[in-house]
């Protein structure tokens, strides 16, 4: 009984090393880019607080324009054979339709109270990958040759950040047909891209995941983030308590505080580590979440809603829950 | 005593048959040009190398144009930054590539004339005592990604997550 109690016990272990020790991998969806939307005519006007804003619509490039499917699908290919399958963007367009493109707003459990500074980015709504691969493709006619060039770049979701991009000139041909060019044109730039992206993960495991967090209070919630605190021993704003608690927390201290205001903070480029001190993988979420549980306790008893947005962007709203 | 003669020739004839033929050192200078992305996980490349007898060029291009896209990288073509983007990994994994590269070694998995080894004549040439020529290869760049991750000494994208 007892060597089997040791047995169970030793195939938990091992169950549980393997499950924490791999870090949380980014998905990554690929999306025609704007341009390339704009140029076919896929692109929808919008009026965004009384400003016409054009904006590209993926579903009815998906429908109407075969050849995107073809590329979409090649790259999918290619990339699953490498250990990363992209998210299919006609299944998540498919899923907001059905659920009407999830909340447009956020709002206090409470009292109902809207968020004070701003909306869910629109197109994140739709598209909620932590890579987002733009692919597009200029098509140009010589004579008789023609020739494409495709355009293929990874983007940090969260942190905007270019990742690895390639935009080679293809080879002219008077007898391919597109398909077939555009095939090749993957072919010749796959593995550059892909050696960019492999870069990227280095440098995430060597100076930790970059994650994004934002600071907002709700507007019934009667303190702001200039209201001063006596925490360990001084007394400081809430905001000078809360840079240095990412200056404490962040891989090598870096993070980048891109603007502080009574009801906001933002931070990009924060430096997180991929495990914590469990050797268990996190992400913004759970980064976050000791800086949610420190507002709350006292001295601040400040009550928060902590808002994940993919595994690289996390608000914290505070005033409620 | 005779019997001992004979043994010990039939030795050295054995060991001589086995051994990698050695290469002249005015030899290890190669050029390589991309050519085009062939079928999925190709690459076809040109690759001078400079010889004493044509059919030993041959050889030679296929070592030298992998060697290049291990170690070096082909401006222009799909693998622009070496596979192996350890800068040491030459070093580091020594006893592997020497295994690899060894006569009938594994990489010759990997590479294969082109063309029927026929060579363009403008890529026939006369260099002092040596020949330099031009050879087209075909690499199978994705098997030797796969065959280096297995190996452990490319890292797999997915790797650490």
């Amino acid at each position: 009984m007892a060597r089997l109690s040791l047995l169970l016990f030793s195939f938990f272990v091992l169950f549980s090393a393997s499950v924490f020790s791999q870090a949380k991998r980014p998905t990554i969806m690929i999306v025609p880019s704007d341009n390339w939307c704009f140029q076919n005519g896929f692109i929808d006007e919008v009026v965004n607080q009384g400003i016409k804003e054009k904006r590209p619509n993926y579903g009815r490039a998906l429908m109407e324009n075969s050849d995107l499917g073809n590329v979409i699908t090649k790259i999918n290919g290619l990339m699953g054979e490498r250990g990363f399958p992209l998210e299919s963007l006609e299944e998540a367009l498919k899923i907001v339709k059905q659920t009407s493109a999830e909340l447009m707003l956020m709002e206090s459990k409470s009292s109902g109270a809207e968020v004070s500074q701003s909306a869910y980015d629109q197109l994140m709504n739709v598209v909620k990958s932590d890579i987002i691969l733009k692919v597009g493709w200029t098509l140009t006619k010589s004579g008789f040759n023609k020739s494409i060039q495709l355009n293929l770049e990874a983007i940090d979701a969260y942190t905007g950040e270019s990742i690895a991009s390639k935009n080679p000139p293809g080879e002219s041909s008077a007898t391919s047909d597109i398909p077939t060019m555009l095939s090749a044109s993957v072919l010749s730039v796959i593995d550059n891209f892909n050696a960019g992206l492999q870069q990227y993960f280095d440098d995430l495991f060597q100076n930790g995941r970059k994650i994004t967090v934002r600071l907002n209070k709700f507007g019934s919630w009667d303190g702001d983030f200039e209201k001063e605190f006596n925490y360990n021993g001084s007394t400081d704003e809430l905001n000078t308590i809360i840079d240095d608690w990412f200056a404490k927390n962040t891989v090598k201290g870096r993070f980048n505080n891109i603007g502080s205001s009574e009801n906001v903070m933002n931070f990009r480029q924060v430096r997180i580590p991929m495990f914590d001190a469990r050797g268990k993988a996190i992400d913004a979420k759970d980064f976050v979440k000791p800086l949610q549980k420190m507002l709350q306790a006292p001295p601040f008893g400040v009550p928060t809603k902590l808002v994940p947005k993919g595994l690289g962007q996390a608000w914290l709203i505070l005033g409620e829950k | 005593m005779r019997i001992l003669v004979v043994f010990t020739f039939l030795f050295l004839l054995n060991v001589e048959s086995f051994a990698q033929k050695e290469r002249d050192p005015g030899t290890y200078n190669y050029e390589v040009q991309f050519i085009r992305t062939g079928l999925e996980g190709t690459e076809l490349f040109k690759v001078f190398t400079y010889c004493k007898k044509e059919k030993d060029c041959f050889e030679y291009a296929k070592i030298d144009g992998l060697k290049a896209i291990l170690f070096k990288g082909i401006p222009g073509s799909g693998l622009q930054r070496p596979l192996v983007s350890d800068p040491g990994g030459e070093d580091k994994y020594r006893d592997y590539f020497k295994d690899f590269f060894s006569e009938g070694g594994k990489y010759l998995n990997f590479v294969a004339i082109s063309n029927d080894g026929s060579i363009e004549d403008n890529d026939r040439l006369k260099v002092g005592k040596q020949l330099k020529i031009g050879v087209v290869l075909s690499v199978q760049k994705a098997n030797l990604r796969r065959e280096l991750e297995a190996a452990g000494i490319v890292k797999k994208l997915s790797e650490g997550f």
